[in-house]
């Protein structure tokens, strides 16, 4: 156990320094950007994700004026709560830019979950970084399924991954997984039972386990989108499938990894699921996939495939772990007024985002002919 | 030859297909059921054409939405905010209804208002739709989803509206009647009259083949003068009033209880139907008895395993995934052996005739 | 000689037939369909114990299922696949009280009687309903219970499942009743209710905005079995000394309660809970009683049980007893529960 949260200890402070050097990249761009005269709209078009983070900041000030000391209070439970959100949004952003949907990824986090939890229970498992391989394992299978259907099969993402939605939840119940029972706290080994639990404070900081994970798995699926060539194929094969495959890339496989990604990232999601909240169930986070789909929306990744962010996705994931956080202090205790909120919300983001876009097309249309 | 290839291509159809399972299905499911009786597993027969006709009501509820879903899929778009929209509209039936005191006039009211509500609701999907082309219709429904539960949700609380005894008569449509000595849900013979006009609408006027022109590529369809946009706004329409429909049918079978999270997941179950009936969400195929085929086979698959083969409610789902997968992937399939054998008749063609040179 | 022969032979006779009678049990060949609220609810597999317990006793034979999504159609469904299967009687617990009422009426029509247990169909749905104790019983244990705890002084608060459920909507009536009639927690500060959909992250969430606004907060009842661990494993993260109370199983619970996060939790015993059901049914069945209030059968080692008047102005069997789950005692469930 100590020398995973050292692990993790030492992958945050990356994290930070990675954070920090991006910021000054971003400055920079924007100095650039000033001084040629770019009007304010196309770096808003070019960072899709700053009116996000200004809607994200106005959100944050109004909850913080309704309840003093909102962000101090609980900015802990914000970062916790959106870590699971977040690696499942990592993973739904690889599969979002080659152009397909997953929406299994809550099944496979409950079934992966559920399995751990039933070899803990058997006295099987004890080790707890065996436990998060093989939600990992299980999650890239059934992605890997996902993957070799929609490609080879050529069966449409949304078809393929609802269907495996329904069977991977139904082996839940099944006498040999939970059957009627469900995962209790007593049935985990001691160890994973705490892994995620703690936190680490950082200059007076405090930094939940859980959080770092998640840091870990956005900055990992983050480099590998941005720095290396496979991951900018991803990119390649979702905005203009047949010029990639002329430039040689394996659409297939690009497709399949894409789906493999997401589906470890959902596994990982039921390990961390169960190690923070010590229980999972047969219906265990049913419906929060569209959640995951909305934080990507929101971050401006382009459901057509092609486009989107890994910064742009994290506030997506962080803005919706703050609607869920903020709406019950607001006095809205009911989780249809948070999804009806969260509705207006992504209606609001998304049509904004057209706007941008048709605005700054206009705009180059009549710069060229000018 | 050609006769030949005729008469294969109707016994590949998809419908043919569909009816094919129907019949394996209902074979299976009679040796089960006699193999029961005779090892005295089970007191009586099961599977009867009374039996499922009572059985499949629940499995039906959903049918008129599909309709309109099918409608959706054809034009190459989807709607996952169905589910929500019947509730809605069922939720403004109630509260209309309860609002102007109750009585008959209060119920012919309160049920246009539904249908309105429904209606209004799809035209928004349709207008947002239309309107802003660069987004995928199922991240525009995902959005108005959660807002038009959220709605129902702030029009009547956690509250569970309860009605006179003048609404009740909202359940009879789930009752059966009795045609030729033969007990048949009302709710089926409406839908299989609903589903006939469909039919007719859709393959058999000039209408419904521009909704399959418009699924089949929509740009050529806008420069042949179909109006690609009032269509695509009017099948929205058309699909939220039978979302409204299907919440009045819910209504019936849910003895007039009403309350704001109804009908979760009955998006996905409509989808699934006009799936496996021969839509796609690519657009451009499908047709109205296929899809009406497979409501009845889902239904028939429910009913089967969970009274034949002891499945579980929860196993069930595992039966309708798997019958998912195959029916897109079958075609497939046989298409892709289907070019490689013609491949490799052409090339033993060229082969022969180079060798013949 | 021969009239002793016949004698003993007679006598034989007797004897045999007489204890085949008494072999003869009073639900042989009857077969039941068990409807429960969702599948992989461990509270309900132990309910199916007790079902099990009863078959054994009386020799009905039953099955049972319950809808994958929890709602009011999926069991709407699987009353339907009852009903086709000839079923003698339905023992159902309803999600929605009214929404069955429809289909329940079609079952009896058919000859099926309908028996309610853990939550109620309406009335005008049932033929008989067994509930575990009365819902201001109920809200009266969980009260005091806190209050102990909390040394019957400051704030306390309620996380229930939703506004909509009936059993906790009612419960959470009888607890403010109570507090604002009894003298006793005079010093008890009742601050809300909030909801938690019985749904774990959900009630998580909800905890942590509850224990946020009011930082003193002394106890938190929580009458929903999805909601109790979710609310301890917060208070145990977060480091408070709130205490928690509330109706849950015994296996998610034990963690928390040699934690001292919880003094003590409820909950009924479900096995008896199907266990009288099933004794009930069987005896409608027969014919033994018709239902009305004032009937009574027996109800195996249960003993004599009367039917009374129900909370929801129909016809109620109540157990009336809880199960109290302390550091002791939950050793002894955690395998069952």
């Amino acid at each position: 156990m100590q020398i995973l949260q050292t692990i993790l200890t030492a992958a945050g402070l990356v994290v930070l320094i990675m954070i920090l050097m991006d910021m000054r990249q971003i400055q920079q761009k924007m100095g650039i950007e000033r001084k040629s005269g770019t009007p304010l709209y196309a770096l808003l078009i070019e960072h899709r994700e700053i009116p996000l983070l200004a809607v994200l900041i106005l959100l944050l000030v109004a909850v913080s004026l309704r309840v003093p000391g909102y962000i101090p209070n609980n900015y802990v439970n914000i970062l916790k709560n959106g870590s699971i959100n977040m690696v499942m949004a990592c993973g739904m952003l690889c599969v979002l830019l080659v152009g397909s949907i997953d929406i299994s990824i809550t099944a496979v986090l409950a079934f992966s979950g559920a399995l751990i939890g039933k070899l803990m229970g058997l006295g099987v498992l004890q080790s707890t970084l065996l436990a998060f391989l093989i939600t990992i394992a299980v999650g890239a299978v059934v992605g890997l399924i996902n993957g070799l259907l929609m490609s080879y099969g050529r069966v449409i993402s949304i078809i393929v991954t609802l269907s495996t939605s329904y069977i991977v939840r139904a082996l839940i119940p099944m006498s040999w997984m939970l059957g009627m029972n469900k995962v209790a706290p007593t049935d985990l080994a001691p160890g994973f039972k705490t892994v995620l639990n703690q936190s680490m404070t950082v200059f007076g900081i405090t930094l939940p386990y859980l959080s770092i994970l998640a840091a870990v798995v956005v900055v990992l699926t983050g480099v590998f989108l941005k720095y290396t060539k496979t991951g900018r194929n991803l990119y390649a094969v979702g905005s203009n499938a047949e010029a990639a495959q002329m430039r040689g890339v394996h659409i297939n496989r690009i497709k399949i990894l894409a789906h493999v990604i997401c589906g470890a990232t959902a596994g990982l999601a039921g390990a961390m699921w169960l190690a923070f909240y010590n229980a999972i169930e047969k219906g265990s986070a049913d419906g929060n996939e569209m959640f995951t789909i909305a934080a990507c929306v929101l971050g401006g990744v382009s459901v057509t495939g092609g486009y989107g962010k890994m910064t742009g996705v994290v506030i997506g994931a962080v803005m919706i772990a703050v609607i869920d956080q903020a709406i019950p202090l607001l006095g809205f205790q009911n989780k249809m007024i948070t999804e009806f909120i969260k509705g207006i919300l992504l209606l609001f983001a998304i049509l904004l985002n057209v706007i941008l876009q048709r605005i700054a097309d206009k705009q180059a249309l009549a710069r060229r002919n000018i | 030859m050609k006769k030949k290839s005729k008469l294969a291509s109707f016994f590949l159809r998809w419908e043919f297909l569909l009816v094919a399972l129907l019949v394996v299905m209902c074979l299976v499911f009679n040796l089960q059921d006699a193999a029961r009786v005779a090892s005295g597993a089970a007191r009586k027969d099961v599977f009867n054409l009374a039996n499922v006709m009572r059985g499949i009501r629940p499995y039906m509820l959903y049918s008129f939405m599909t309709m309109g879903v099918m409608l959706i899929l054809a034009m190459g778009d989807i709607d996952i905010s169905t589910g929500a929209i019947a509730t809605l509209s069922v939720v403004v039936l109630g509260v209309t209804y309860n609002g102007m005191g109750g009585g008959a006039g209060a119920l012919v009211i309160s049920i246009l208002a539904c249908l309105a509500t429904g209606s209004l609701c799809g035209a928004i999907n349709g207008f947002l739709v239309t309107r802003f082309k660069e987004l995928f219709p199922m991240i525009i429904t995902l959005a108005t989803q959660l807002f038009f539960r959220g709605f129902s949700y702030l029009l009547i609380g956690g509250e569970t509206l309860t009605f006179d005894k003048t609404f009740g008569v909202l359940s009879e449509t789930y009752k059966l009647v009795n045609i030729f000595g033969l007990n048949v849900p009302l709710m089926v013979l409406i839908f299989l009259a609903v589903a006939a006009v469909f039919f007719i609408w859709l393959h058999l006027t000039s209408g419904g083949r521009k909704i399959f022109a418009i699924g089949t590529n929509a740009t050529t369809a806008r420069y042949s003068g179909i109006k690609v946009d009032q269509i695509k706004v009017f099948c929205f329409m058309l699909t939220g009033f039978m979302c409204a429909v299907t919440g009045i049918f819910f209504v019936g079978a849910n003895s007039s209880s009403i309350k704001a999270d109804l009908m979760d997941g009955y998006h996905m179950y409509a989808i699934a139907a006009a799936v496996l009936g021969g839509f796609s969400t690519d657009g451009g195929k499908g047709s109205v008895i296929g899809a009406v085929l497979s409501l009845f086979i889902f239904g028939i698959v429910k009913i089967g395993l969970g009274t034949l083969f002891g499945f579980a409610d929860s196993a069930v789902n595992l039966a309708v995934g798997v019958i998912l997968i195959l029916s897109v992937l079958l075609p497939n399939i046989t298409e892709d052996v289907g070019k490689l054998m013609r491949v490799r008749k052409q090339r033993a063609e060229t082969a022969a005739a180079k060798a013949a040179h | 000689m021969k009239k002793v022969l016949a004698l003993v032979l007679a006598a034989l006779l007797v004897l045999t037939v007489g204890s085949a009678m008494a072999e003869a049990k009073a639900g042989d060949g009857l077969y039941i369909g068990v409807v429960y609220k969702q599948s992989g609810n461990p509270y309900f597999q132990a309910s199916i114990n007790g079902f099990q317990k009863a078959a054994d006793e009386l020799g009905f034979t039953f099955d049972h299922d319950g809808p994958d999504d929890g709602s009011n159609d999926g069991q709407i469904r699987i009353i339907e696949n009852f009903i086709n299967q000839g079923v003698d009687a339905l023992i159902i617990s309803a999600n929605d009280p009214a929404g069955l009422v429809n289909v329940c009426n079609e079952a009896r029509d058919a000859g099926i009687k309908v028996v309610s247990f853990d939550a109620p169909v309406a009335p005008e749905g049932r033929d008989a309903d067994v509930e575990p104790a009365s819902f201001q019983q109920v809200g009266d244990i969980l009260l005091e219970s806190i209050a102990k705890s909390v040394n019957y002084e400051g704030q306390i608060a309620i996380l229930s499942a939703s506004a909509t459920m009936g059993n906790q909507q009612y419960w959470c009536a009888a607890i403010e009743k109570t507090l604002a009639e009894n003298e006793a927690y005079a010093n008890l500060e009742y601050v809300g209710t909030v909801f938690g959909d019985d749904v774990y992250d959900k009630s998580f969430t909800e905890c942590e905005a509850l224990i946020n606004q009011y930082p003193d907060l002394k106890g938190i009842i929580v009458p929903t079995t999805n909601g109790a661990p979710a609310v301890a494993k917060c208070i145990q993260d977060h480091g408070m000394s709130t205490k928690v109370t509330g109706l849950t199983l015994a296996s998610d619970m034990k963690e928390y309660l040699d934690a001292g996060i919880c003094d003590e939790t409820f909950l009924w015993n479900p096995i008896d809970l199907g266990y009288v059901a099933s004794y009930a049914a069987v005896a409608l069945i027969n014919g033994d009683i018709t239902g009305e209030v004032g009937d009574s059968f027996t109800a195996g080692d249960k003993g004599e049980i009367t039917v009374a008047a129900g909370d929801d102005g129909g016809n109620t069997i109540f157990l009336g007893e809880l199960n109290t789950f302390n550091t002791e005692t939950v050793g002894e469930w955690v395998d069952i529960l």
